[in-house]
């Protein structure tokens, strides 16, 4: 059945397929960067089974209800779930983090802020965001997680 | 519900899997489905219907692959659909060829998986960017090594399991590959050399991943009446299950496959079983990483929560061992073509019920066998199970 043995001699056509996007972030999207470029962290309630959506959606994936209600994260309810190194092709070793909160269905991936002590499972996070005039209304307004000692 | 009618798998087929084929998708099906009508000894004018599985469109680089497969597929007039559930299509593509014979509306049906990873450049892994959420995953620059690095991390935090014994699991893969006919990364490795291998994203390690492949796979179901005229003891499809999990994988709980116990449930009630642990006889569990291998058996309910880790460094997973797991070398040795590398699992326990795995037979007897694959951004699960009387 063999009948190429070295996969460098096989003949190629090349071809590039240019594509762009311009993707919407959605009813419940929008409003979470929204709040999230004026600092504030807000996750979507589902008022019939209690459960609190992050990032927010607009119908719970369980009772099927449509959610109006909004809430604010507490601050100090944010813990490293799961963390990890990564090395991207440039740039320094980054520690990336699934931050969740305390109560909250779901969670935020992010960059974890390295300081001289490990990151651990279960260690308590704030997010900090950036300067207010450098957010744009994207996740990455969020600049980091950073360990606190409450 | 009305009992559907009994389906068996009659032959089964596949190419090899190579980094690079020159074969094209539709050529690599036309290979696997060749090779399985010669398994069956029948002929394409005998299939009465076709089920053509495969994964993300960017890979092979052609939009509607189902339709760019058919020919090749053996589909040609015929009642024809290709699914798609990330990678655990390969598993589920039977499980869709079973609905068409089980209903009544087809005698024959061509289950076929198709991968060609190789023309994405400048590597396969950038198919994964289109996968994730716009909003909230793409802007860090978040990769599939990545998620699964944080899924590992999480399985061995909440049970307290070491890189090396996972790495076990990639030395029992890659050795049980060196009697696979079509593997493309058969090797005899100690943990060391896992644990050795370069570093990728913490703690996923170069050794602890299979590689990316193309290759196809096929296998052949049938009326147990049409099977019966071909074979006096065929091989019968006990169960199928299937079950997906949220989209956001950021809801879930990582360190077990909530998804897959489902899976595995439904499988397990139409197969009859009661006693997963006694009663799968061989399983092809889904190992593209190492660590899934042993995530898998837990929510197949073939070890306890933890308990997987243990099982392997006893031996029992190992093809002479009570409970083999992955005796064809799985995805980490044979490699994996995506929705093929689910196929091939299924042809493995099709070979091993049939007495025609060859050095690859596992030492015990075998009656039941087990296939799963998952996929989807890790959220999806497929179980087949087979059994010989
Ligand atoms: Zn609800």
């Amino acid at each position: 059945m063999e009948k190429i043995t070295s996969e460098t001699k096989i003949g190629v056509v090349k071809d590039h397929i240019p594509l762009k996007y311009n993707y919407t972030a959605g009813v419940a999207g929008d409003r979470f960067l929204q709040l999230l470029k004026q600092g504030k962290l807000q996750a979507s309630q589902c008022t019939q089974c209690h459960k609190l959506y992050l990032p927010p959606k607009i119908f719970c994936k369980d009772c099927f209800s449509q959610l109006n209600e909004w809430k604010d994260v507490a601050e100090d309810s944010a813990y490293v779930y799961s963390f990890t190194s990564v090395k991207k092709e440039e740039g320094p070793r980054e520690l990336i983090a699934l931050v969740k909160f305390d109560g909250v269905e779901g969670g935020l991936l992010g960059r974890l802020k390295s300081s001289r002590e490990e990151p651990r499972m279960g260690m308590k996070v704030r997010p900090v965001f950036k300067q207010k005039s450098e957010r744009t209304g994207e996740l990455s307004d969020i600049e980091y997680f950073e360990k606190v000692n409450y | 519900m009305a009992t559907p009618r009994k389906v068996c798998v009659i032959g089964a087929g596949l190419t090899l899997f190579r980094r690079r084929m020159l074969e094209t998708g539709k050529e690599l099906s036309f290979e696997a489905v060749r090779m399985a009508l010669d398994s069956a000894g029948i002929e394409r004018k005998d299939v009465d219907t076709v089920v053509s599985g495969s994964a993300p469109d960017a890979f092979d680089g052609v939009h509607m692959k189902g339709e760019y497969l058919l020919d090749g597929s053996g589909a040609y007039r015929r009642p024809y659909s290709r699914v798609f559930v990330g990678g655990a299509t390969g598993v589920y593509t039977p499980e869709a060829a079973w609905w068409h014979v089980a209903s009544g509306m087809s005698e024959v049906c061509i289950a076929v998986a198709e991968e060609k990873m190789s023309p994405l450049q400048p590597h396969p892994a950038y198919a994964f960017w289109s996968i994730f959420d716009h909003d909230y995953e793409r802007q860090l620059g978040t990769t599939l090594l990545w998620i699964f690095a944080l899924e590992m991390r999480r399985y061995m935090a909440v049970h307290g399991i070491k890189e090396e014994e996972i790495a076990q699991v990639a030395v029992k893969n890659k050795k049980n590959a060196m009697d696979h006919p079509c593997a493309q990364l058969p090797a005899n490795i100690t943990v060391e050399d896992v644990m050795k291998s370069e570093p990728m994203v913490w703690p996923v390690k170069r050794l602890d991943v299979s590689p990316p492949s193309d290759g196809a796979a096929a296998v052949i179901l049938a009326s147990e009446a049409f099977a019966k005229k071909l074979t006096k003891e065929p091989v019968y499809v006990a169960g199928c299950g299937w079950n997906i999990d949220s989209t956001y994988w950021t809801d879930r709980d990582l360190y077990y496959p909530q998804y897959l116990e489902n899976a595995g449930k439904m499988a397990y009630k139409m197969a009859g079983i009661s006693n997963p642990r006694k009663e799968i006889d061989v399983a092809e569990v889904y190992d593209p990483f190492d660590y899934k291998e042993l995530h898998h058996m837990e929510g197949l309910q073939l070890a306890k929560k933890g308990e997987a880790p243990k099982l392997t460094t006893r031996g029992i997973t190992q093809r002479n061992g009570e409970l083999p797991i992955n005796p064809s070398g799985g995805l980490l040795g044979v490699g994996n073509p995506i929705a093929a590398a689910g196929m091939m699992k299924v042809c493995e326990i099709y070979f091993q019920l049939t007495g025609q795995a060859g050095k690859r037979q596992v030492k015990r007897e075998v009656h039941t066998g087990l296939a799963q694959a998952w996929g989807d951004l890790m959220q999806y699960s497929s179980v087949f199970i087979m059994r010989r009387r």
